[in-house]
């Protein structure tokens, strides 16, 4: 009788959905059983991310240099001395907001990669919105300044426009789903995907790009570049697989997404982790996390 | 504390057991002193009206008249007041009517006074017994409501006349009545100002309402049946000059009701209103003084009576009587968990992003004061204006914390303009918007204002229809009379609240919105990379 009755409501609640993991699953089963909310500043704060993953042997982008106060603000011309390119970026940013990427420096003038040119009072006050947390939804924060990272060969065909990352949604230290985010035109350079970037699903086993998707809508060629997408299989990425176990064994956070770029010289680099990932993975996979974390037996 | 080592589905239902087993405990061992019977919970509708008069004095003495509502069986007042502005008030009983007089000597220029009230009433309806029947003597004899006016011409052999055709052979009074009720309604409505008598009624076949009801009173009394008018008004909401009247006759030991102009026979509905019982005038004013009147009626849902008496049984009733909290703002306090609740399941079963976390329930609370569409008009006029303030500092590139501040500062001048504009255009619900949550709609009109710069102006406009949408909501279930009754007599259904929290706090089912998100992997085989 019970049964019966429990079976009726998850039909209705569930039905064909039983594949696809939505968001209250998300959270409940997997975010808040498999993430212990102690640890969830690794995950939020960059600086210290980096620090536990260095100490696993994980590779990561060096620190070039940090700004945590007002006063250290004031000294930013003197602090930039020196350094030509690099990526400033909010230690406890979310989704790419409040990222800045120096492309080329004459003087002090500063150049984007998408060619917009700031003066040392723009870039100052870019470092300040960040410290004081405008991009962190917090009072206070870090700026973080790494080199500019050039994509390797194979994500540089892909985009020229920025930076693509490797997104792998781990759980239980098993890589479950993965994709690219390539930077568009549409999404001004962002791999963001709500903002119109590719997503390009890759199979986890080889590593073979199975479908691309843009704005929810399947396509099988770059929409600036015209090169096709479809079939090409990323290098190394046994190698990326091997971080990725190395950084979740090393992390005490159970469902986590991580994303990886290639640099050109450096390789692989585990650029940030997320304990709260994205679903929409399952869309441009055109798989349901539920029902593959059941297929490879860990949920 | 330490939790004992038990699953997290142990837990859940633990806790939500124990809720359950305090909360009905505690209803239980109250509910003697209440009573079973719920049906006080049931609130009332009640009448604000307001009576106006205003004149203009020349310096001479001025004297104004009308007649002040009394309770009876089916009218209750239920409080009072007098604004005289400087004017003498006496208030008197006359021929059974209350009677408020205005005096002043010497004034000049245009003045007002306003006699304000709240009345309760009820629908009656009569049933007369046929064995009442025409000239008993038992019907009662006042000579008064029996003999001829020079307005209501019992005695006039054309009156006579026609009671006599009206006549029924059986004799009883229902009967006549019927008859007599048929021919006056037959007479063709005209909105005749000022007085038409029984007589020219009847020769002209038309009326407005009192000569209508003269005719009627005429061709009762003609027959001995004794019978009056009454003056009063029909309520209904807004401003409006039009006063009213009718009839009641005497069966037995009761004035029975009727309208013949409205068609209530022996009946009268819920939104009558009686001022005054004769043959008078609803107003009596010193000449030359430029008179005018009028009357404002507002309706509201208050709680039922039973619920004041039984105040002292009706948990958090009892309590803030005590501490002398207003009911007002203690019964709005109390729905905002429940206002919370709605929140929670727009959010999570139906997937609805809106702007705020619990944002909808609190504008909701503060729509309790402007009512929905005015209130929701302001809302969301604010937000979008002072979310182009937003846009305009954007080009200054100012830190975060100033930033919020000014928006703070605009929103606070835009209430006080929108203040002042309802002050001078008298629209005092409009006034109200002033107690809207201001830290809060500056904070939305700043996600507004990013979500439209980061997000696109649709997704930020669709947010915040959404967001009124579960404002809509909220406000329905928050201000349901019914459920605040409900939830101060027993608040420890704050603690079913709590436990439905847990339960949607661990529902793990697709959201609405997901099933449309996900639709092109629902039901259909999977997998480009299985």
């Amino acid at each position: 009788m019970m049964r019966g009755w429990r079976d009726v409501l998850a039909g209705l609640f569930q039905g064909p959905g039983d594949e696809v993991l939505g968001m209250n699953r998300r959270n409940v089963e997997f975010i808040l059983a498999r993430n212990p909310r102690k640890h969830f500043a690794i995950a939020d704060d960059k600086l210290l991310a980096k620090e536990v993953l260095s100490a696993a042997g994980v590779p990561v982008s060096p620190t070039l240099l940090t700004f945590s106060d007002f006063f250290e603000v004031g000294q930013i011309a003197e602090r930039l001395a020196g350094h030509g390119t690099f990526a400033i970026k909010p230690a406890r940013g979310h989704g790419g907001i409040g990222i800045l990427i120096v492309a080329e420096r004459t003087g002090d003038v500063f150049t984007t990669p998408g060619g917009r040119q700031l003066g040392m009072d723009e870039l100052r006050k870019h470092v300040a919105d960040i410290v004081f947390g405008v991009f962190s939804l917090d009072h206070a924060d870090v700026a973080i300044v790494e080199p500019r990272l050039i994509p390797a060969p194979f994500f540089a065909d892909l985009s020229s426009l920025g930076l693509s990352d490797v997104r792998i949604i781990m759980c239980d230290e098993v890589p479950a789903l993965a994709m690219i985010r390539v930077p568009t035109k549409a999404s001004d350079g962002k791999a963001n995907l709500h903002q119109g970037a590719l997503g390009l699903a890759v199979r986890i086993d080889d590593g073979r790009i199975m479908r691309a998707q843009l704005k929810g809508q399947e396509v099988d060629r770059h929409p600036d570049t015209g090169a096709p997408l479809v079939g090409r299989t990323v290098p190394a990425w046994d190698d990326m697989l091997a971080i990725c176990r190395k950084a979740s064994a090393a992390l005490p956070l159970k469902y986590l997404g991580m994303d990886l770029v290639v640099d050109e010289t450096r390789g692989p680099l585990v650029l940030e982790i997320n304990v709260r990932p994205g679903l929409e993975i399952q869309n441009v996979n055109r798989v349901g996390l539920r029902g593959r974390l059941r297929t490879l037996g860990v949920a | 504390m330490k939790w004992p080592a038990l699953g997290v589905r142990t837990r859940v239902w633990l806790m939500s057991l124990t809720l359950l087993a305090i909360a009905g405990t505690s209803i239980g061992t109250r509910l003697p002193e209440i009573g079973s019977d719920f049906g006080f919970m049931i609130p009332e509708l009640v009448y604000n009206v307001t009576v106006s008069q205003s004149f203009a004095g020349h310096g001479e003495a001025v004297s104004l008249q009308t007649f002040l509502p009394q309770s009876d069986d089916r009218q209750t007042v239920v409080r009072e007041e007098n604004r005289s502005n400087g004017l003498d008030f006496d208030p008197q009983l006359e021929n059974g009517n209350r009677v408020g007089t205005w005096k002043s000597t010497g004034v000049k220029g245009r003045h007002s006074v306003a006699y304000e009230f709240r009345v309760r009433t009820r629908a009656v309806e009569y049933d007369i017994s046929p064995e009442f029947g025409l000239g008993d003597p038992n019907a009662g004899g006042e000579t008064e409501s029996l003999a001829p006016t020079d307005v209501i011409q019992s005695t006039d052999p054309e009156i006579v006349k026609l009671a006599d055709e009206l006549r029924p052979a059986d004799g009883t009074l229902i009967s006549y009545l019927r008859n007599v009720f048929d021919r006056v309604q037959a007479l063709k409505f005209k909105p005749f100002k000022g007085t038409t008598d029984a007589l020219t009624a009847l020769r002209l076949g038309e009326a407005s309402c009192n000569g209508r009801s003269r005719l009627f009173v005429a061709l009762m009394r003609a027959q001995g049946v004794p019978a009056r008018l009454v003056g009063g008004l029909v309520l209904k909401g807004g401003k409006r000059k039009t006063s009213h009247q009718w009839v009641e006759v005497r069966a037995g030991s009761h004035w029975v009701p009727m309208d013949p102009t409205n068609h209530h026979f022996a009946a009268l509905p819920h939104n009558y209103l009686a001022l005054y019982r004769g043959d008078e005038a609803l107003f009596k004013h010193s000449q030359d003084i430029g008179f005018k009147y009028s009357f404002h009626v507002r309706s509201h849902l208050v709680p039922a009576p039973e619920v004041d008496k039984k105040k002292h049984d009706l948990g958090l009733w009892a309590v803030f009587n005590r501490l002398g909290i207003p009911l007002d703002l203690l019964r709005v306090v109390v729905m905002v968990p429940l206002g919370a609740v709605v929140i929670v399941i727009f959010r999570n079963v139906l997937g609805f992003s809106v702007f705020g976390t619990f944002l909808p329930a609190l504008i909701a609370a503060s729509l309790r004061h402007t009512g929905f569409v005015m209130g929701m008009a302001a809302f969301a006029g604010v937000i979008v204006a002072v979310s182009l303030v937003r846009r305009l500092t954007q080009k200054l590139q100012l830190l975060h914390s100033p930033q919020l501040a000014i928006l703070l500062t605009t929103v606070i001048g835009l209430m006080l303009a929108l203040a002042a504009y309802a002050d001078t255009h008298d629209i005092p619900r409009l006034a109200k918007f002033t107690l809207f949550p201001v830290a809060i709609m500056s904070i939305t009109a700043e996600r507004f204002a990013l979500m439209e710069i980061e997000e696109g102006r649709k997704k930020a406009w669709v947010t915040l229809a959404r967001t009124m949408v579960v404002v809509y909501f909220c406000y329905l279930t928050m201000t349901s009379l019914s459920l605040q009754i409900l939830f101060l007599a027993f608040p420890e259904l704050l603690l079913v609240l709590v436990v439905i929290e847990i339960w949607l706090g661990r529902w793990t089912g697709l959201r609405l919105s997901e099933w449309f998100r996900f639709r092109a992997m629902l039901g259909r085989p999977q997998g480009a990379t299985r």
